[in-house]
């Protein structure tokens, strides 16, 4: 079966099952039964990688398609009749009469979860965790993932309240309330760890956070006052079970001798969110969520993206403040 | 409460008379207070607490009931803000504007890069990709990205919810007047990217650098959640982007960019904007009260934030786009 011409014009996007398998002089084209390989010359092969994305992505005219990989523009119809005539590109519309594709907001967790695992595989492993595990993270460093540790669980309840106004249906607000609620005086906890290492209370109130903690907790606020389902949608990234990191953790404050004190609360607070499955509530937040539009997809997907690499950077900017003696810890400025 | 005597005090045998502004109030004394009223009108200046004075004379509960006797009839003030140092928000928004101009003029990467006159890169169509060439495509490359993350910096600014039909009228005024003038921005730098074959559609699909999106979303966050905060600074950023903004355009020039990219750069900075722009810092913010210190403190350490984040914003356009191989960072290819 072939599809319509309007699907070539449009946007083509490859069905799903289609497989592609990456050689090194051709990639082989599958679906079902039907095959068919493309040879690559080795300065093609970014193109051709960065053309079959986007294929596997649809939503690029052909037109656009061009434009990204200039240098295979004169084979980029070519081989779109190809997939065409293997019946290899999707149907422009669902039989529902939705349009192909809306997702459900079940569905869009999957792929968001997806989209997101993908993502994090290009990134090499957390600078923090590998330092912990090989024994060089400093005193400092754990003070400093504390610090910052502190404006996340102090500035939470303000982060999540606005989304608490938002209309949602009567399940949704009760599992925001509650979650709220569970959120609260946490930063105590870390307050505890960071009195046992001489950072006093009062301190903690007049300090500022490092560039990317506070955009972290910045974009969490305004996701909630302004796009709830990139909130609902960050909430997973803020609440990943991390028992690995929390291990490490231990160790190398116990290592450092640290008071217990200080890991102890925190690790608490761990607890608390695993034994709260807090790890969970964006999954059962979107499954109330009935359909999700292709224009809210991206910009979750952007949204997301953004706040994952940010934490990221977050880690990095952690372990180069906090480990350069001659920076202002904890950070109260004065003018 | 700081009690602070605010009448004239005129002592008799039987009674004390205190007067203010024509008006005179009596008090009859008797054996417990005769001798300690006086000492109390005497320390009463505004430099004692309440607790301070209560120690300095064993007046007991009578001390509780003079102090509101003289309350309720308005010849008491309280001291205590005069006893705290306070800040105003102009003096705040000059802090401001001082911090994020010095920060600027420091070793940001982004400008050492781009002061690098043009003329010592010469390109040759005759000599193949020399060192200067592929410089200077980083160069172009950096004053692309810069206009990219513009773009979405100002499409992003004015997200915020300020000012509301509640703030200061002629904050208001003055705020929604820069906003006029600024609404045209987004679509002038979109003009000047479809000059790079970069439309509208390909702008959706791209990501933005995360130390953009910190920027677009802590002041939003301030806009919205910490607004005297984001008025403080409002005029103190605009500026510092405008001016970065004039030195990135004359930049952009030297390097003879293209006449389709360039132009509607140009027509980003306007008279009108630069006037909007003076008429927010030249304005002494009246209508805001005067901070307290806890406040102004919080304030001074936010605006180091900033003056850090601004850094880590030309920083990050600098790091990427010296060395990306594509100019978007597409989400469709994750």
């Amino acid at each position: 079966m072939t599809t319509t011409p309007q699907t070539l014009d449009a946007a083509p996007l490859l069905k799903d099952r289609v497989v592609l398998t990456f050689k090194d002089t051709e990639v082989e084209v599958r679906y079902g039964a039907q095959g068919f390989a493309i040879a690559v010359l080795p300065a093609d092969r970014p193109e051709i990688d960065q053309l079959l994305k986007l294929l596997q992505a649809g939503g690029r005219s052909p037109a656009q398609l061009a434009q990204d990989c200039p240098g295979l523009q004169n084979q980029i119809p070519g081989l779109l009749s190809e997939f065409d005539h293997r019946g290899m590109l999707a149907q422009p519309e669902s039989p529902s009469g939705l349009p192909n594709d809306c997702l459900t907001g079940r569905q869009f967790y999957q792929v968001l979860s997806r989209f997101l695992a993908r993502l994090k595989r290009r990134f090499p492993p957390s600078p923090f965790s590998q330092q912990m595990a090989d024994g060089t993270l400093s005193r400092q460093h754990l003070i400093g993932y504390a610090l910052e540790a502190y404006h996340v669980t102090h500035l939470c309840p303000r982060l999540l309240a606005p989304a608490l106004a938002k209309h949602a249906s009567t399940t949704t607000r009760k599992l925001l309330q509650a979650f709220f609620v569970s959120e609260l005086h946490h930063d105590r906890l870390i307050e505890k760890s960071l009195t046992s290492v001489g950072i006093p209370g009062a301190q903690l109130q007049h300090m500022q956070p490092l560039p990317m903690t506070f955009a972290v907790c910045a974009s969490l606020g305004i996701f909630a006052q302004q796009h709830p389902l990139s909130f609902k949608a960050a909430l997973m990234l803020f609440e990943e079970d991390e028992k690995i990191f929390y291990e490490l953790f231990t160790q190398r404050c116990e290592a450092l001798g640290m008071p217990a004190d200080f890991y102890q609360p925190i690790l608490l607070h761990a607890q608390i969110n695993d034994e709260g499955a807090h790890d969970q509530i964006t999954e059962v937040l979107m499954a109330e969520i009935p359909y999700v539009s292709l224009a809210d997809q991206l910009l979750v997907k952007k949204n997301m993206a953004l706040l994952m690499e940010s934490m990221i950077l977050r880690t990095y900017e952690i372990l180069n403040y906090y480990g350069d003696s001659k920076n202002l810890i904890p950070r109260c400025f004065e003018a | 409460m700081y009690p602070q005597l605010a009448c004239k005090i005129s002592l008799y045998a039987d009674r004390i008379i205190l007067s203010q502004a024509g008006r005179e109030v009596s008090f009859n004394t008797h054996a417990q207070t005769g001798d300690a009223l006086p000492k109390l009108f005497a320390l009463m200046d505004g430099s004692k607490s309440l607790d301070e004075l209560r120690q300095s004379l064993c007046l007991g509960s009578a001390l509780d009931t003079i102090i509101q006797n003289l309350d309720e009839q308005g010849l008491l003030k309280d001291a205590s803000l005069l006893r705290h140092p306070t800040q105003s928000v102009k003096k705040l928004s000059e802090f401001a504007r001082e911090l994020l101009s010095k920060n600027q003029r420091g070793n940001n990467p982004l400008w050492s890069l781009l002061e690098v006159e043009p003329s010592v890169l010469p390109i040759t169509e005759t000599i193949p990709k020399t060192i200067a060439e592929q410089t200077t495509e980083q160069h172009i490359n950096v004053l692309y990205g810069f206009a990219i993350e513009h773009y979405h910096l100002f499409a992003h600014r004015h997200t915020s919810h300020w000012p509301t039909p509640q703030s200061a009228a002629s904050l208001r005024q003055l705020v929604s007047e820069l906003y006029r003038q600024e609404s045209t921005q987004a679509d002038q730098l979109l003009t000047a990217l479809a000059a790079l074959g970069i439309s509208d559609a390909d702008i959706k699909d791209t990501l933005l650098l995360p130390a953009t999106m910190a920027l677009c979303h802590g002041l939003s966050f301030w806009a919205n959640f910490d607004d005297c905060f984001y008025i403080t600074i409002l005029g103190a950023l605009t500026e510092r982007l405008y001016q970065d903004f004039e030195r990135y355009l004359a930049t952009s020039e030297a390097f003879k960019l293209g006449p389709h990219f360039i132009e509607p750069l140009r027509q980003l900075l306007t008279p009108e904007l630069a006037r909007a722009r003076a008429n927010l810092l030249d304005d002494d913010f009246q209508e805001i009260a005067p901070l307290d210190l806890e406040t102004s403190q919080r304030f001074i350490g936010q605006i180091h934030l900033l003056a850090d984040m601004l850094n880590e914003f030309y920083t990050a356009i600098v790091n990427y786009y010296a060395v990306a191989p594509h100019l978007l960072r597409r989400v469709s290819v994750i």
